[in-house]
């Protein structure tokens, strides 16, 4: 049997096709977290997934993170459909293809800011130092986790997720557990990290205002699509209140 | 508040509870030691006492020439209850084909002192040892047991075959012991009637004209002051006697007795040693577990301060779950402990002595088994109080924040060049040292207790062997009483040496102490031992110079009957089974008190060989070297059952501490591997982080615990001496790598079972939130 590999397609356009996906939960399907979505993201967006607690917009995070199997439907990226990796590939997926920030963070609390980033970064590709640097977080770099504040955490934890320079970069509530001024920086560095458009940023959140910022906003409610926008002109993060 | 509590603590427990099994398993395994061992010293202590006390057993053996009317208003003058008896050392056999064996047979005239317990049949007739009857497939009212005697009457010696059919079954307290010898009882009726009708036959004189009465050579004695009888007796047949006093014994010189004896102390013991490591590991556990939860739930506590529930309360709250889980597994390794050790340990007695079945009845000691419930759940309660009590010391706002203390982690710069599973594995150890002891601690006790098992089987092995392959090179040992055995030898077919010996059973005082021992007078220059005395030369056997303070040149006295020497040590030399002092020359004790022996070198020893020197006139017990190696073995079973239980118990250990640090660690970094497995590190990394963590405190606790096998083996079998062996002890490098083998191979089957574990983590659960 021919080894399962995650080989894309050399002439990929950066976009990710997601047809008629669909995630139920209970014995008999009854919770339908994600009900027969279909969209596709382009490089170079920022979207901005708009929802109530619960309407399914985490689980499509998940979904295209590889970090929860569909019930129906396909992820396709490059020519690949992720739906159906084996959980190795699925591995070797979210190590070279996603990168995660969170809204607690998740670092490793016994390794420094520096291994933390190091923890994702390939052979040949950007360096940690580098990453902490465009975070602006060079001088802390020695610092473990407790010994840094939450927006510095974040930071880092968007560090660790740049490092790799990855395809989609899949934010679920970055700035849920910060303040305003802080959340608005987060906010700023991710725009900021895709100067080049060359990733597709997905920011997951049930604060409205921060759709103002975004190129595209989709908005869910009860795992459905009812809202997809492109937004000509977004606002710049200094303008808006988050 | 309180049902809300109690909610709480029921949830908490649930969902903990494969944390908590590790716990319960822990102090159910001590709980199960402790009350097993304590209930089986009871059972063990209350049967043998109530074997003597129903038995009648005498407290004083006189051996003598014969007993007459005078003898006997003696001792009924003298106030103590006593008895008579013909005792008889010879061999016996089973006609429809069993070999003959050394038998002791005592015939009876009442049975008021040192009385059999009748197990089956009747006491009239012939009598047999209840293991030897079964053990041999034997049949009541149709087998017989033949033997050989020799007899005097009238100046005259007659010797005759007699045999008796097996008219019942016995255990007999004096002769439980049934190693090498069976114990048979015959009444006086019965052989009266036999012996007599033998000598009327042979002399051709009419059986109702003859009258023979038996030839009493044995007298036993119920006494309370053994001393000032013993010097009434001397003294008696020193000046008064028509009959000799040839020695006398007490309790402590009956091997049975003493055997049954040093069991009961060793059953005793028992109750000291394996319970209490085991409790000390549940300690270790409990703190460690019930320390994990409060961390875990810190935030919560946090949370409970901040609204104003009393520390008391809290505190309070966690403790109860070291109690909950201490009683819990008190209480079942009670109930098993009472219901399996004691059965086990008494398969074990009942293949090594003569008990009678009906003295062996559960006997609960329920206030001890109460204390041992009650205090292992105070112990849990308290520990666990130690456990919550830092952190519920600290300000409710330390506690909301972030849970990791960086304190630990900081100066760790110098592991930046290793690789990431390594540097994560060493400062999640530092981060937490009460979880990293309670690892090493739980795997240094398996790693010394696997080796203190495996030590005494080498110890055995070692000790036996340095007498029975290094001391002593014979091939064959024997005792006789009859000149001619030493001609009829010249038949033995491939012999090629032998050289006679001396045993005597002598008292030893030196430094205000005195022990009785052997005395071995062996030849000079004897080519059977490496034990090398010249003439004018004594050598003591290293345990017994150590006991008594002895050094070489140190005077000793030795008495035996009226004779006392004194004499000066030349040399101290190490002996396990053949402990005593060896000598060469003749310094004229009384022949009555010695044991002649034979050790014979030949070649080709077989079992036909040894039967030809026991159907010798005038042999006892002839042994190849390897048939008194299984003797000594047999006595020695016990501890070889305790070898097998400590290696037992030894994985248990590793496997409950094993899996509850695993547990633990998986537990407290869910969130880690969640994550990791997010940022696309695969099943291996992880798990070799795990492994690294597991590996650096097995590594360390198996040092630890190779550094201690050594004392914890010491100490074992010096609280377990038996009497036939004085301990060399010993740890065979195999058994060192036999050892680090088994915790190796625990550690990865252990590690393997966290496999799926980890695989099984669901990273969007895991993430979710802090909670």
């Amino acid at each position: 049997m021919k080894k399962e590999e995650l080989i894309f397609d050399e002439n990929y356009d950066g976009a990710v096709t997601i047809s008629h996906l669909s995630k139920y939960y209970g014995e008999n399907n009854e919770v339908k977290a994600l009900d027969n979505v279909t969209l596709q993201l382009f490089k170079g967006q920022f979207v901005v997934i708009l929802g109530a607690s619960g309407s399914g917009k985490s689980t499509l995070l998940n979904l295209l993170g590889g970090m929860d199997t569909v019930t129906e439907g396909s992820i396709n990226i490059a020519g690949v459909d992720i739906t159906k990796l084996s959980e190795k590939t699925k591995t070797k997926y979210r190590r070279e293809v996603v990168g995660f920030v969170f809204q607690f963070y998740n670092l490793m609390p016994n390794l420094t800011a520096l291994e933390n980033v190091e923890l994702s970064e390939l052979p040949g590709g950007m360096k940690s130092e580098e990453a902490l640097k465009l975070v602006g977080l060079e001088n802390r770099k020695n610092n473990f986790p407790s010994e840094l504040s939450g927006g510095e955490q974040q930071r880092v934890s968007i560090a660790r997720a740049i490092v790799k320079n990855p395809t989609m970069l899949l934010c679920d509530e970055p700035t849920g557990a910060l303040d305003s001024k802080t959340g608005k920086k987060i906010i700023k560095l991710l725009q900021d990290i895709n100067i080049n458009k060359d990733k597709i940023i997905i920011v997951v959140t049930h604060n409205s205002n921060l759709a103002k910022v975004a190129d595209r906003v989709i908005k869910i409610s009860d795992g459905k699509i009812f809202f997809d926008e492109i937004q000509e002109n977004p606002l710049s993060i200094e303008e808006i209140d988050i | 508040m309180n049902r809300v509590f109690k909610k709480l603590t029921i949830r908490t427990f649930f969902s903990n509870f494969k944390q908590f099994l590790s716990v319960i398993l822990i102090v159910f395994m001590a709980s199960m030691l402790l009350s097993g061992f304590i209930t089986n010293y009871y059972m063990f202590d209350n049967a043998i006492t109530t074997y003597f006390n129903k038995t009648n057993l005498a407290d004083l053996w006189f051996y003598v020439e014969g007993v007459d009317e005078n003898d006997e208003q003696f001792f009924s003058n003298l106030g103590v209850e006593y008895e008579k008896r013909l005792y008889i050392e010879t061999k016996a056999g089973i006609p429809s084909g069993l070999a003959s064996n050394n038998a002791k047979i005592y015939i009876y005239d009442e049975g008021k002192i040192s009385n059999p317990y009748i197990e089956t049949g009747q006491w009239w007739g012939c009598v047999i040892d209840k293991n030897v009857y079964s053990n041999n497939n034997l049949q009541l009212g149709i087998d017989e047991i033949q033997f050989t005697v020799s007899y005097e009457y009238l100046g005259q010696n007659f010797e005759f075959d007699l045999s008796f059919v097996i008219t019942g079954t016995m255990s007999l307290d004096e002769c439980a012991d049934s190693f090498s010898s069976w114990p048979i009882l015959i009444s006086k009726e019965a052989f009266l009637t036999k012996v007599n009708t033998a000598i009327c036959e042979m002399l051709g004189i009419d059986y109702q004209e003859f009258i023979q009465e038996l030839p009493y050579n044995q007298i036993l004695v119920k006494t309370e002051d053994l001393e000032a009888t013993v010097s009434a007796v001397q003294e008696y047949y020193q000046t008064s006697s028509q009959n000799e006093l040839y020695y006398s014994f007490d309790r402590t010189s009956i091997e049975s007795v003493v055997l049954l004896n040093s069991e009961i102390d060793q059953s005793r013991k028992m109750i000291y040693v394996f319970p209490i490591i085991f409790l000390f590991v549940s300690i270790l556990i409990i703190l460690t577990t019930i320390n994990q939860l409060v961390l875990q739930e810190r935030q919560r506590i946090g949370t409970l301060k901040s609204i104003g529930i009393p520390d008391k309360k809290i505190m309070r709250h966690y403790s109860k779950f070291g109690a909950l889980l201490c009683a819990i597994g008190s209480v079942l390794g009670v109930i098993f402990g009472i219901a399996i050790i004691p059965s086990i340990m008494f398969i074990k007695y009942n293949l090594v002595y003569s008990i009678p079945d009906d003295y062996v009845v559960l006997t609960i000691p329920y206030l001890y088994i109460l204390l041992v419930i009650f205090g292992i759940t105070l112990l849990g309660y308290l520990v666990s109080v130690c456990a919550c009590h830092s952190i519920l010391h600290k300000k409710p706002v330390d506690l909301l924040r972030f849970n990791v203390s960086s304190s630990r982690i900081k100066g760790t710069g110098r592991l930046k060049k290793l690789p990431f599973t390594l540097k994560m594995a060493i400062r999640n150890i530092r981060i937490k040292p009460i979880r990293t002891i309670m690892a090493t601690i739980g795997i240094a006790g398996c790693m010394a207790l696997l080796l203190c098992g495996f030590g005494i089987g080498d110890t055995l092995d070692y000790s036996i062997s340095y007498d029975f392959g290094r001391n002593f090179h014979y091939d064959i040992t024997t005792t006789y009483t009859d000149d001619m055995f030493e001609y009829n030898l010249y038949q033995l077919p491939g012999m090629t040496y032998y050289e006679k010996y001396e045993k005597m059973y002598v008292s030893v005082s030196a430094n205000n102490s005195v022990k009785n021992t052997n005395l071995f007078k062996i030849e000079e220059q004897s080519l059977m031992t490496d034990i090398y005395v010249l003439s004018g030369e004594t050598v003591i056997s290293k345990s017994i110079a150590d006991e008594m303070e002895i050094s070489r040149g140190d005077k000793i006295t030795i008495t035996l009957g009226s004779k006392m020497i004194e004499l000066e040590v030349t040399k101290i030399v190490t002996t396990s089974v053949m402990n005593g002092i060896f000598i060469c020359d003749d310094y004229g004790f009384d022949e009555s008190y010695k044991t002649l022996g034979m050790w014979i070198e030949c070649s080709d020893v077989t079992d036909e060989k040894i039967d030809f020197i026991n159907s010798i006139n005038g042999t006892n017990t002839g042994y190849s070297m390897s048939q008194y190696i299984d003797n000594i073995n047999t006595k020695i079973s016990s501890i070889n059952i305790m070898t097998n239980t400590l290696k037992i118990f030894a994985i248990a250990l590793a496997i409950v501490v094993l899996l509850n640090l695993i547990l633990l660690i998986l537990k407290e970094r869910v969130r880690e591997i969640a994550t990791l497995k997010v940022l696309g590190r695969n099943q291996k990394s992880i798990m070799l982080t795990l492994l690294f963590e597991i590996l650096i405190m097995s590594i360390c606790g198996s040092i630890i615990g190779m550094i201690l096998g050594y004392p914890l083996l010491v100490l074992v079998l010096s609280i377990n001496k038996v009497e036939v062996l004085n301990y060399l002890y010993k740890i065979n490098f195999i058994s060192y790598i036999l050892s680090i083998l088994i915790v190796g191979l625990t550690i990865l089957v252990v590690t393997l079972l966290s496999y799926n574990k980890v695989k099984k983590i669901n990273m969007i659960e895991s993430l979710k939130s802090v909670e």
